[in-house]
């Protein structure tokens, strides 16, 4: 697989999911593959039969014959080799930057007919499988036959699986790719008898005139959140089979009186899922809406959640509010002078009464101290 | 009835003459008045009829002479509360002739300055509202409070130290109408002057005494929190209540002195209005000019200082702008001239302090015009400055409440002595508590 | 002289007329005092546990806070906000509830900014009135009810905006046609003697429609919404409103006089 390893490397330099200038459809495939879209599924049996792929290139160097085709999301992949032992193709990993390539190696036992597939991914002379390294593996099936003039195996894979350590495809992008294939060893680790160039394949478009699938998103808002502090707010948008689509661009909106007001957008990661920071300033039940616009052929949808934002906790009120003070001062003091008023006129109306000969209106009452001290004189 | 010497009886005689015989040149005098009021009422029918757009307020300047004429006349109510309660808190015994003067100018200048808020209101069929929905927050509420409680207690306090010359009146007063002997025989309440009945005086006359200062200061403060509790300029200032206050006895004390000139001319009252008691208010007047010169540059000199950029719109105004002739005016005419006419001896003649006394009321009412005209007129946002020159109603109106404030005056001073007799003739617990006083007073020819 | 014992009959049912008189006129005094001592009370508990103007305020599940945005790099003098708002109200003569001014910096450039009523929350129009005419309803509107100021125009002369308005002239009094068409959030019909202003157009945010300046602005300049949402709208756009006011530094007119007013303006000249 060494020199394999060092094709691969030079796969690696190139950044992920480049798509060139050339168009597609190019005459004689001169280092082209490509991988149209199909209605149907390949079957995984091992054996290809004519018109069985949508495509196929032959590499001249190695004599493999790469046949290609995707439906939905799934991608076809059929290798002939002409050997006897492993068959591999390799296409460069998500974890650009890191010369990590994406290996697909399969060997098939001519004598029990099981196929042994591995996902995996290279970096110099590593070598790992997706399992090891915290990834999946994602081949999704597989099946080959071997016989005297060589290896057959099919399988199919995901377009955007959702492991990193896989390379991802966008219908209408190209992609850099190789294959390799060994004569008669079934140990991966070997090295290879025979490995391409870097090659290219162009993921075909997908039709318009298809049936448009429908999109669903989910709404993930936390339960409970205080007004002021803020929040994230996530969207998960998915296909009709429940796959999330990665890398459509999700809208957030805010339900607000005069309109909805748009929180921000994200765009969704390899699960489908995106999300937005909310910062709420009031307490009270908000409406959040997440929107998909629409892509291809994948319908728009939108989903809305609600939040309940609560008041944060202030400190209880004063007990004595600021201007019932004051307001309690004012009267005590203008209440007090005003009670003087009614003392004077008392003690006039007490001269009137004695102008009468008369004893005062209190006169029943005990007398004020001083009174008796000054004269000693009694009223009445 | 206190024994009296024939030259008492010559003493009450003369004092209670102007109550006996309203002469005809008096008649006159009230005639033209209650014609300047009759035709202030005119035009406050005017008003009412058309609204105050028969004024010359607008939205920019929303207050004009009208609120300038509440400040003046609450103003000078203050001097009730100076000659009564704080000169006999002194002992200055030598009030006793002006303090009815002063009382009477108290309660007549509140009645005037509390009505003109009212003229001034757009809907004065609501003013029971006030009362109903009155909002203890609002400074209008404080002024309503504080100025009724003002008008009652003076009012007590005018009574009683009236009440021993209504028994007077009602006694030797037989030739006058129907009405007012009974009013005499009413307001006198079976006064006999025994001694329970002057001990009671003496109690009331005390407390009400000590109570009626707070409630002064109170009244010019609160009327100037009116304009220092709003964020315009010249008028957010934390100085508002004791420059109010002084003020306020500064003109006061300006209106009593022109007040004894004009009865001490008309009514004869040389004996007991001397050139003491002008001396000693014209030196009372010079200190409260000292004082306000003091507040004054206080006011102006740090705002100036800092010149602000709102402030300073309006400091050129009031230096070298549209109010600067009523500016300058005020500060050198009302504050610099009197101030050196009473501060040399050779002018402090009673004339020079009469000139000097007019000087200061005259001006004292453009500074209250200017402190509320020339600050609404100051733009607070990027707009012209405001106009304004008060319309014929305004003046009319002003006219009679100068009238009006005049007029009452002077109906007064024809219904009771001017000058509390009791008090100049008879010596009365109330009047004086120590002998040293008691000496002065005989000195002084009481 | 004080009349003091006597004997005979005479003198004891005189002092018994004399005691019953006086015990009558005790009565009556006391009574007044009581009276008097309840009307204070009333009127002392009112003040201190709530006011009137409750009834005028929205359930309390509807708690909003209005708030207006004025972008001034928008504005152009243009005044259709005036004159909207003139109709929509039929403001009288003289009286502009949105007034556009024309500011002139130090270089000579000039840019235009209309000036609603700010609706502060420390409002201090709301603070002087002396009958408690002018309001703040939950919401934060500053309202007026005309059927209770009395015309002194104190809040005229608290205002720091020259926002309000007062009623030199016209009909003193209205119609029943026109009493049944006046509510504090829609002063449709005008008082003589009374003081008006910018009331947000609360009757038509009440349902959740946007103020007439704000509909009728030509160059989407106005912004209103409910600041709890952090949301404005001009009709088209909807902004949020603490990101907007961050970006674009937006600021509040005499912020430093700590009125808290609910307009916002964005500067006229950013980049």
């Amino acid at each position: 697989m060494r020199s394999f390893v060092v094709a691969l490397l030079v796969l690696a330099s190139l950044p992920l999911g480049v798509s060139l200038s050339a168009p597609p459809g190019a005459a004689a495939h001169n280092g082209y593959a490509e991988c149209p879209y199909s209605d149907q599924l390949t079957v995984v049996d091992g054996a290809i039969v004519a018109g069985e792929y949508a495509d196929t290139y032959t590499d001249p160097d190695t004599g493999i014959t790469v046949s290609l085709q995707y439906s939905g999301s799934t991608m076809a992949i059929g290798l002939q080799s002409p050997g006897q032992g492993w068959v591999a193709i390799a296409f460069s990993s998500v974890v650009v930057g890191t010369n990590y390539t994406n290996v697909i190696a399969a060997y098939v036992d001519g004598v029990t007919g099981q196929v042994r597939a591995e996902d995996e991914v290279d970096h110099g002379w590593e070598r790992h499988w997706d399992t090891s390294i915290g990834g999946t593996n994602d081949i999704l099936a597989v099946a080959g036959v071997k016989n005297g003039s060589g290896t057959t195996v099919e399988f199919h894979y995901p377009l955007n699986s959702t492991d990193r350590n896989d390379q991802h495809f966008e219908p209408g992008g190209t992609y850099s790719f190789a294959v390799a294939f060994s004569a008669s060893s079934s140990d991966f680790n070997s090295s290879d008898s025979g490995h391409s160039r870097q090659l290219l394949v162009y993921i075909g478009p997908t039709p318009s005139f298809l049936p448009p699938e429908g999109t669903r998103i989910a709404v993930g808002v936390p339960s409970r959140i205080v007004a002021g502090e803020s929040t994230v707010v996530t969207a998960v948008l998915r296909n009709a089979t429940g796959v999330g689509l990665s890398g459509r661009p999700l809208t957030f909106w805010l339900d607000t009186t005069f309109g909805p007001l748009p929180l921000g957008n994200a765009t969704t990661n390899n699960a489908g899922k995106a999300a937005t920071v909310y910062a709420p300033r009031g307490a009270g039940t908000w409406t959040l809406t997440v929107r998909f616009a629409g892509q291809g052929r994948f319908q728009p949808s939108e989903a809305s959640a609600q939040v309940d934002v609560q008041d944060p906790v202030t400190s209880p009120p004063p007990l004595l509010r600021t201007d019932t003070g004051i307001a309690l001062i004012v009267l005590a003091v203008v209440g007090s002078i005003w009670l003087t008023y009614g003392f004077v006129a008392y003690q006039l109306s007490a001269i009137r009464a004695e102008g009468r000969g008369q004893s005062p209106l209190l006169a029943g009452l005990p007398r004020l101290r001083s009174y008796k001290a000054k004269g000693g004189e009694k009223n009445g | 009835m206190p024994e009296t010497t024939p030259e008492i009886e010559a003493e009450i005689d003369h004092l209670l003459a102007p109550v006996r015989h309203w002469s005809k040149r008096f008649l006159a005098f009230i005639g033209c008045l209650a014609a300047v009021v009759g035709w202030g009422a005119y035009a406050y029918s005017v008003q009412l009829r058309e609204g105050l757009a028969v004024t010359n307020m607008r939205n920019t300047v929303l207050w004009g002479v009208y609120i300038s004429n509440f400040v003046f006349f609450i103003g000078i109510s203050h001097v009730g509360a100076l000659m009564s309660a704080i000169l006999r808190l002194t002992h200055a015994n030598w009030r006793k002739p002006v303090t009815r003067m002063a009382e009477a100018i108290t309660v007549c200048s509140l009645a005037v300055g509390a009505a003109m808020p009212l003229i001034d209101l757009g809907r004065p069929d609501r003013i029971l509202n006030v009362i109903v929905y009155g909002r203890l927050q609002s400074a209008i509420l404080w002024d309503f409070v504080s100025i009724s409680t003002y008008l009652t207690g003076s009012l007590i306090f005018l009574y009683l130290f009236l009440l021993p010359d209504t028994a007077l009146l009602r006694d030797r007063l037989r030739g006058v109408g129907r009405f007012r002997r009974w009013l005499y025989t009413t307001l006198s309440i079976g006064w006999k002057g025994t001694s329970g009945q002057r001990r009671r005086l003496d109690r009331s006359i005390g407390i009400m005494t000590i109570l009626i200062l707070p409630i002064a200061i109170s009244v010019h403060t609160v009327v100037s929190w009116i304009f220092a509790m709003t964020l315009r300029v010249g008028w957010d200032s934390t100085i508002f209540g004791p420059y109010f206050v002084a003020g306020a006895l500064f003109s006061g004390v300006a209106s009593v002195l022109m007040a004894m000139a004009l009865f001490t001319h008309f009514y004869k009252l040389q004996k007991w209005i001397t050139p003491v008691h002008f001396r000693n208010l014209g030196l009372i007047l010079l200190l409260l000019d000292i004082v306000y010169i003091y507040f004054t540059l206080n006011e102006y000199v740090t705002v100036s200082y800092k010149n602000e950029t709102t402030e300073a719109q309006l400091l050129s105004a009031l230096y070298g702008g549209e109010f600067a002739w009523i500016f300058w005016s005020v500060q050198i005419g009302g504050l610099l001239i009197p101030a050196f006419i009473l501060a040399i001896r050779r002018t402090r003649t009673t004339l020079g302090i009469i000139v000097a006394a007019t000087l200061v009321n005259v001006t004292m009412w453009l500074k209250r015009y200017v402190i509320v005209v020339s600050t609404l007129a100051t733009p607070q946002m990027p707009q012209p400055w405001g106009a304004y020159w008060p319309s014929w109603v305004e003046w009319s109106i002003t006219a009679a409440a100068f009238a009006g404030f005049v007029l009452l005056f002077a109906l007064f001073s024809r219904v009771f002595p001017i000058v509390s007799v009791w008090e100049v003739t008879e010596r009365h617990p109330a009047s004086e508590t120590t002998p040293e006083a008691e000496a002065v007073e005989t000195e002084a020819g009481g | 002289m004080p009349e003091t014992e006597s004997a005979g009959e005479d003198a004891q049912a005189l002092s018994r007329d004399v005691s019953r008189r006086r015990f009558l006129k005790l009565i009556a005094v006391g009574g007044g005092f009581a009276a008097a001592g309840a009307l204070g009370g009333k009127f002392l508990f009112e003040k201190l546990a709530g006011t009137p103007e409750d009834a005028l305020n929205p359930a309390p599940g509807q708690r909003r806070s209005w708030v207006m945005l004025i972008d001034l790099k928008r504005c152009d003098g243009c005044g259709v906000c005036t004159a909207a708002c003139r109709k929509e109200h039929n403001v009288p003569a003289g009286q502009e509830w949105i007034k556009v001014y024309q500011v002139r910096n130090d270089d000579g450039s000039s840019y235009f900014l209309p000036r609603p009523c700010m609706h502060c929350e420390n409002a201090p129009c709301v603070s002087v009135c002396p009958v408690g005419a002018t309001f703040v309803r939950r919401d934060g509107l500053v309202l007026v009810d005309h059927d209770r100021c009395i015309g002194c125009r104190y809040c005229m002369a608290a205002c720091p905006y020259d926002a309000r308005y007062f009623n030199w002239g016209g009909a003193a009094e209205l119609t029943p046609e026109e009493r049944a068409l006046y509510r504090p959030e829609y002063p449709l019909v005008h008082r003589r003697g009374t003081v008006e202003k910018c009331v947000f157009c609360a009757h038509r945010a009440d349902q959740g429609q946007l103020p007439a300046c704000v509909e009728k602005c030509p160059m989407k300049a106005i912004f209103f919404g409910d600041a709890r949402e952090d949301a404005v709208s001009n009709g088209t756009e909807v902004w949020q409103l603490s990101k907007v006011l961050r970006e674009s530094a937006g600021f509040r007119f005499k912020e430093e006089l700590g009125t808290k007013p609910r307009v916002f303006y964005l500067p006229a000249r950013r980049d």
